[in-house]
């Protein structure tokens, strides 16, 4: 549910990354926050394990102009991937705008991902929403591994809802393709924003 | 659905919170919906990280909510975070979301309980009323 104040020409948005355990959604927010941290004095808020697994969330918030005459705030999340922690990814699902689905591309992770996309599904519709209904995309992350499925495959496990959505091919700890998914999934909401405003 | 809201709803909004700080010697407050999101505030944000803060109280209380029904509760009201120097009172907005005060400890959290419960109720049909009309 997006935030749209004509009183002060501003626009909030929430933007939420999921995916199973350690497929590298914590990883995309540094590297974004890392690249923006001399133009934007915003810190990144994470609540994690001392073995740095997400125990709540991370919080990176970003402003952009990329609706005319107004601010944009995207406010990006992460949730916590392991299985255990489903109370807590619920709430931090909660009013998405928009989601960035990140796949572990290991052979042996591809059970993980249909496991935390179906679990998605449903942690969505408890709240009433559809995926179809909103924006989101899909990250085949970790590209680099040797042992990594081909695209192919994973679009056959993953991309199969009525609507294919765009996915993309990634590296997080090289930074490789996470700008184009952030760009994407930005622009995807902000035209879902005006598509809702005009109506 | 996204929340619309008019230079009408800002001034009201503020008037409200601008009267609970008056009341209670709050440094600062604010109206954040469950999503996270500010949706007004008033006081004094020098040296706060507004964006970080409306998260982590959002979190915050969320967790409180859940931990209610463990323990069979309904919702629990209001949570208070107490600091040497600074307290924090995070109080329930039906059906939106919270208040948060922040506020040196020489405002007793009587005080604070008591206004930002009466706060609360007079934030909700403003609240309500906006959210109709954005729908
Ligand atoms: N080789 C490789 N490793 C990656 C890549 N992206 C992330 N990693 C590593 O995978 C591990 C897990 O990354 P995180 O970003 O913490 O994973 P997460 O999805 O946030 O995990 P949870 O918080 O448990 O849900 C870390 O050691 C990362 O350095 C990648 O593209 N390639
Ligand atoms: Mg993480």
């Amino acid at each position: 549910m997006a935030q749209i104040s004509v009183a002060d020409k501003e626009v909030t948005v929430k933007i939420v990354y999921y995916g199973p355990g350690m497929s590298g959604k914590t990883t995309n927010l540094l590297y974004i926050h890392q690249r923006i941290m001399s133009k934007n004095l915003t810190d990144m808020v994470s609540i994690a394990t001392e073995g740095d697994r997400t125990l709540y969330f991370d919080f990176l918030p970003l402003e952009t102009d990329i609706i005319p005459g107004f601010k944009a705030k995207f406010q990006l999340y992460t949730v916590p991937g392991q299985v255990q922690y489903n109370a807590t990814r619920k709430l931090v699902l909660q009013g998405a705008d928009g989601v960035v689905f990140v796949a572990d591309s290991q052979w042996s992770r591809q059970k993980d991902n249909v496991d935390s996309f179906t679990n998605l599904k449903e942690n969505l519709l408890e709240e009433g929403v559809k995926l179809s209904d909103i924006p989101y995309i899909l990250e085949y992350n970790k590209r680099d591994l040797a042992d990594a499925a081909r695209p192919e495959y994973m679009e056959y496990l993953l991309n199969r809802e009525e609507f294919k959505v765009p996915s993309f091919e990634a590296v997080a700890t090289e930074g490789k393709g996470v700008f184009e998914v952030l760009n994407y999934i930005t622009r995807m909401v902000v035209a879902k924003i005006l598509k809702d405003i005009k109506k | 659905m996204n929340l619309v809201i008019l230079e009408s709803d800002k001034i009201k909004l503020e008037s409200v919170l601008t009267g609970f700080i008056e009341e209670s010697g709050a440094r600062l407050a604010m109206l954040v919906g469950k999503n996270g999101m500010i949706l007004s505030r008033r006081g004094d944000f020098a040296g706060v990280d507004v964006q970080s803060l409306a998260a982590l109280t959002a979190g915050s209380f969320a967790s409180t909510q859940a931990l209610a029904s463990v323990v069979g509760e309904k919702e629990f009201t209001g949570v208070f975070h107490q600091g040497k120097r600074i307290n924090i009172y995070i109080a329930l907005v039906a059906d939106f979301g919270i208040l948060v005060a922040v506020f040196d400890v020489a405002t007793t959290i009587a005080m604070i309980r008591l206004t930002a419960r009466e706060t609360s109720k007079r934030l909700e049909p403003i609240i309500a009323d906006l959210i109709a009309r954005s729908k």
